[in-house]
């Protein structure tokens, strides 16, 4: 059964569609790879598929549930969970007490106690790699730690669905390695990913499959060397390269003439 | 796996928060039984004073809640005040029991709170700060028109003799209102601290910092803010009908003002905002401020407390709170220039 | 219809007041983001400023530069002293610094020059009055409303047509990206403070020619402001004025039909139900921008 499905998602700014009529589902067990150039409606569409922005048009379901105006926190507590592009923890409270949160609120069905908590949340910061730093405050962590600190309060909340929004931007090369081996661990453990990256190298050497957004429509969709090899999408990826030294050579002109 | 280079530096900032609740009760109880014994050593004017700095206690722990621990500077504080002491009042007057008064006032200034939180919650910034008072302000003009049920607005209304205990001597009378405020503040303190103990009190804070990701983690932002507003807006209710019965005279002006938020939410973020003790240590500097500057110079107590918040504010912009939990290190120079900068604009 | 013409002719004098000090705190808050509590007693310290140069021997209207001067001073040592150290921290902080700052003003104000009214002999020329339809419209009024509508044209050009208000904007969308073109946001946020207590120091000058100067002078004029800066929003210059428009004619309507002590419950009942159906203000869209 499809986990994640949307039909015809739309979501409109004034007369700026920044995802527009989107198709997208994602299998149990899987690891999408989400890429496009800048500005092609990616962290929008996220937005869309976890309630942070609600939809303008269309349709999303998740596990059978109709969730195209479910708020926020009861699409979390369904199991799907999801990072930040730019990751802010909560600086007011520990490390530990961040992660806690997503044991406290994000589980379904029953109510997890403080010390139950605490434990999961001791399983989750060891899982990404940041076992026995909880008692720290979060403005100790590097870029890295915070993303993996982010990756830690989804999984106390148990999902069966990840999003993770630009979990290599900013990360060294031997970061990216840890990182991508970090997302295949917690897929063998049985959650879907689905992520939203820049780096096209590591999206092909993970993901199962690859999904392209252009303008907020489809581009493409396909197993990671396909989509490699696909005109349509070279050409998305080398028109924003041209455009992008095109202006840069136009502005050299302006600032010269 | 390298952790160190996950992370900067050592810095001790741990969860003990949520570790125990069992201490800071013993304290909090150790400290009332102490002061429930005050009356045996004050005097008439002591006593006026230690009811007065109870008041405000469970005043500041009440906006605490809203004001501190959710970060949202609500100034509908009068409307709940003034609606707990006017409504209550109006029962008196019109021969209903005390217990019938102050529950008719708590169920109005509840049905109020949800009314006015429902939409302005939903405010962003500094709109959220403006509507809430207007919210007070409104409500204040509209009781100074309010003609009904032998009720006039503009005019003060005497209440001693409904309260029920007229026939108490003075120290009595006295000592009566003082366990009461005093039962007032420690209610007040156990309600923050178990609050601040609970996952209640965790999701709170971490929707201070950033609403959207706690909701992403399930923590359901809006119902959670209106139920502390409620919380709050209760607490304020129950101590504008006990003080309105201790001062006797209700007058709208002085129940709806303004000025004694103001002063709550100073000794709130004086003490430290978002804290257990913070407010506490908040009362008490201003009120021992006050006692030794005097009434008879109101304009120097005005100019010295105004001072005082510009200068905490700059220099422990945490409040008095950090002090009391790091020791001294906390009030070195190189710690308050620290603080000078932390949120200059580069 | 004279009635009408009446109820607008009166409210002439609360709209200009109410347009200028709006002008000021929305300029305040729209590109700093400071509730500037402060701006009472910048109100109240104008007002003190012009009634001391009044008693030098000044005309209350020429005084009113002056006044504005002095204030542009005071607002940007107060951005620069105080302000500036609060800019990046929860904005509960601002309020709290604003608010103990007024404190201090006043407190000193009422130390300095007693909390008794001072006020100036209105000059000759603002005694008259010419009727028009039926209604009465006094020098007074006519004049303050120019005031407010040349103070509003005069901001409105600096931020929109001159290059350092190209800056303010920018400031105001985005400080980084500012910052990386090379304005000097430091400046800017001293700049605009610096206006923003002029125009508070300028409706401060005005009140005392019309009504006296008091220590809390400020503190009874900031509720207005407030309604005003809301129902305006902080869209556009013209935002204060047609704010202070709605209010003022409000406030002149209820207090003709039902009594003055409506004015502020109708005013404040009007915000709240703008603020539920739209959260940005009247004219805001965000601060200059589409």
């Amino acid at each position: 059964m499809t986990l994640l499905a949307t039909s015809d998602l739309t979501k409109r700014f004034g007369g700026l569609a920044a995802v527009n009529g989107v198709d997208f589902s994602a299998e149990p067990g899987e690891i999408v790879g989400l890429i496009g150039p800048n500005g092609a409606g990616k962290t929008t569409f996220v937005d869309l598929l976890t309630g942070v922005q609600l939809p303008t048009a269309g349709r999303i379901t998740f596990r059978g549930h109709d969730v195209t105006q479910m708020p926020s926190h009861e699409r979390s507590r369904l199991g799907l969970a999801r990072t930040f592009q730019i990751p802010r923890p909560f600086a007011g409270v520990s490390i530990r007490e961040n992660v806690m949160l997503g044991a406290l609120f994000g589980r379904a069905g029953r109510d997890v106690g403080m010390a139950e908590a605490h434990a999961l949340a001791e399983q989750a910061l060891q899982r990404v790699g940041l076992g026995g730093h909880g008692d720290r405050a979060t403005g100790t962590l590097t870029v890295a730690g915070r993303k993996r600190l982010e990756v830690a309060r989804c999984l106390a909340a148990d999902p069966t669905l990840l999003f993770l929004d630009e979990p290599l931007g900013g990360l060294n090369p031997t970061e990216v390695k840890e990182a991508l081996d970090l997302i295949r661990t917690l897929n063998a453990s049985g959650v879907t990913i689905v992520f939203i990256e820049h780096i096209v190298s590591a999206v092909i050497s993970v993901s199962h499959r690859i999904f392209v957004l252009a303008d907020g429509r489809k581009l493409a969709e396909g197993p990671p060397r396909e989509i490699l090899a696909d005109q349509a999408v070279q050409r998305a990826y080398l028109g924003d390269v041209k455009g992008a030294v095109n202006r840069l050579r136009a502005a050299r002109q302006r600032r010269a003439g | 796996m390298k952790v160190d280079a996950l992370t900067l530096r050592q810095a001790g900032d741990g969860d003990k928060r949520l570790s125990s609740v069992a201490p800071p009760l013993l304290i909090l109880l150790g400290a009332a039984g102490a002061m429930a014994l005050l009356p045996l050593v004050l005097g008439p004017y002591g006593l006026r004073v230690a009811t007065t700095a109870c008041m405000y206690l469970a005043l500041a722990q009440s906006w605490n809640l809203i004001g501190g621990y959710a970060g949202l500077v609500s100034l509908a504080h009068p409307a709940f005040i003034g609606t707990g002491a006017v409504a209550a009042a109006i029962c008196l007057i019109n021969g209903l029991p005390i217990a019938v008064a102050v529950v008719v006032a708590l169920a109005l200034s509840l049905a109020i709170a949800l009314l006015v939180g429902t939409p302005t919650l939903r405010l962003q910034g500094h709109y959220f700060v403006v509507a809430t008072l207007l919210v007070s302000e409104a409500l204040r003009n509209f009781v100074l028109n309010v003609d009904a049920f032998g009720f006039q607005g503009g005019v003060s209304v005497n209440i001693v003799s409904h309260v029920g205990i007229s026939a108490l001597g003075s120290d009595a009378y006295n000592r009566f209102f003082y366990h009461l405020m005093l039962g007032l503040a420690v209610a007040a303190m156990a309600v923050v601290l178990a609050f601040d103990r609970s996952r209640w009190g965790l999701a709170l804070r971490t929707i201070r910092d950033n609403e959207a990701a706690a909701a992403a983690l399930g923590v359901a932002a809006a119902r959670l803010k209106l139920a502390v507003f409620l919380i709050s807006a209760g607490m304020a209710s129950l101590i504008g009908t006990a003080s309105a019965f201790w001062i006797g005279t209700i007058e709208t002006n002085d129940a709806y003002s303004l000025v004694i938020t103001f002063e709550v939410i100073v000794m709130v973020f004086l003490g430290g905002r978002g804290t257990l003790w913070g407010p506490a240590i908040g009362v008490g500097f201003v009120l021992l401020l006050n006692e030794m500057i005097g009434v008879e110079f109101a304009e120097v107590t005005q100019v010295v407390s105004g001072l005082i918040v510009v200068l905490i504010v700059l220099f422990l912009p945490d409040g008095l709170m950090a002090a009391l939990t790091e020791g001294p290190k906390a009030l070195s120079w190189q710690r308050l220039r620290e603080n000078v900068r932390r949120y200059r604009v580069s | 219809m004279s009635t009408a013409l009446q109820i607008i002719f009166d409210s002439l004098l609360l709209i200009g007041l109410y347009a200028i000090g709006a002008l000021g705190f929305a300029l305040i808050w729209g590109v700093l983001n400071v509730l500037n509590i402060a701006y009472a007693a910048f109100i109240m310290l104008g007002g003190y400023c012009s009634w001391m140069l009044w008693q030098l021997g000044f005309d209350p209207l020429l005084a009113l530069p002056f006044t504005m001067a002095l204030m542009f001073g005071v607002g940007w040592l107060v951005q620069r002293i105080l302000v500036d150290h609060v800019m990046r921290g929860p904005h509960a902080l601002g309020i709290a610094l604003t608010y103990g700052l007024n404190l201090l003003i006043v407190g000193l104000a009422l130390y300095v020059f007693t909390p008794e009214f001072r006020s100036i002999v209105l000059p000759d020329y603002l005694r008259g009055y010419t009727e028009i339809g039926g209604a009465r419209l006094t020098n007074a009024r006519a004049v303050v409303a120019a005031i407010a509508l040349a103070l509003t044209a005069g901001t409105w050009w600096f931020i929109d047509r001159t290059e350092i208000g190209s800056a303010i904007r920018a400031t105001r969308l985005d400080p980084e990206a500012a910052r990386l073109v090379g304005i000097r946001v430091r400046t800017i946020f001293n700049l605009t403070t610096a206006l923003s207590a002029a125009l508070a120091g300028a409706m401060g000058g005005l009140i005392v020619v019309l009504y006296s100067a008091t220590p809390a002078m400020g503190d009874h004029y900031l509720l207005q402001i407030l309604i005003v800066t809301v129902l305006g929003g902080l869209g556009s210059m013209l935002g204060p004025l047609a704010g202070a428009a709605v209010l003022g004619v409000c406030t002149s309507a209820v207090a003709t039909l039902w009594g003055a002590t409506y004015a502020t419950a109708v005013g404040a009942l009007l915000v709240l139900l703008l603020l539920m159906v739209r959260p940005a203000g009247l004219m805001g869209k965000r601060f200059y921008e589409g």
